[in-house]
């Protein structure tokens, strides 16, 4: 392997061509795993409801098998992210998924607290969920935002 | 941290992906330490001091 400072003119971009098209394909499946797995989802869990009926054996190992799949198709697709990412995209990460833990180890146990004390409804660990992840993406998209 | 790697870029007439590419990082983190909103790891600070063929400390100051 050719050492980087003995490079041609023009090799670190084609370098760095490579390297961006490598990490967008990781994201880009990161993509497609969540439409693709939420629109099937989707359309079976409808189908349930409507249908008014318990699922059947088949329908929920089916679904479980497919949980298994996405799953293992995500984490296959994160090791491939952080494989091509480099340190400023793992410190941007890690500011990310660090804020949106506070904001999940924070808000559960208040909003138990505020129920225990009778002044709320139990927490709703779903909005909770969606209230770290917001938080976690704000924090990654203002350290894009800033290096841009 | 401060540092003098625009300058040094700019002398060879590489663009921010150019160096990137050969230090094995995003334009994105070249633009970042050049700006001084990242402080790059000891590793990556060697490596950027190798291929400009200086010392570390010829090339980042605390500022």
């Amino acid at each position: 392997m050719k050492d980087k400072d003995q490079m041609e003119p023009g090799e670190g971009e084609r370098l760095h061509a490579q390297r961006e098209k490598n990490f967008w394909k990781a994201v880009g499946g990161l993509l497609v795993v969540g439409v693709i797995g939420g629109f099937i989802w989707g359309f079976f869990s409808g189908f349930a409801d409507a249908s008014g009926k318990e699922m059947g054996p088949l329908f929920k190992l089916a679904g479980a098998g497919g949980v298994i799949i996405a799953a293992a198709v995500t984490i296959y697709f994160t090791w491939r992210f952080f494989v091509n990412a480099d340190e400023v995209e793992v410190a941007d990460n890690l500011w990310g998924s660090l804020i949106g833990f506070y904001a999940y180890a924070i808000l559960l146990p208040a909003w138990w607290s505020v129920n225990y004390l009778g002044f709320a409804t139990p927490p709703d660990h779903w909005l909770i969920y969606g209230i770290s992840m917001i938080s976690a993406l704000a924090v990654y998209v203002w350290r894009k935002w800033q290096q841009r | 941290m401060e540092s003098r790697l625009r300058v040094l870029r700019a002398e060879r007439g590489w663009s921010q992906a150019e160096l990137g590419g050969r230090l094995g990082v995003s334009r994105q983190a070249v633009n970042a330490i050049e700006t001084g909103k990242h402080d790059p790891s000891l590793p990556l600070a060697f490596r950027i001091a190798r291929l400009f063929d200086l010392r570390i400390e010829e090339i980042f100051n605390e500022g």
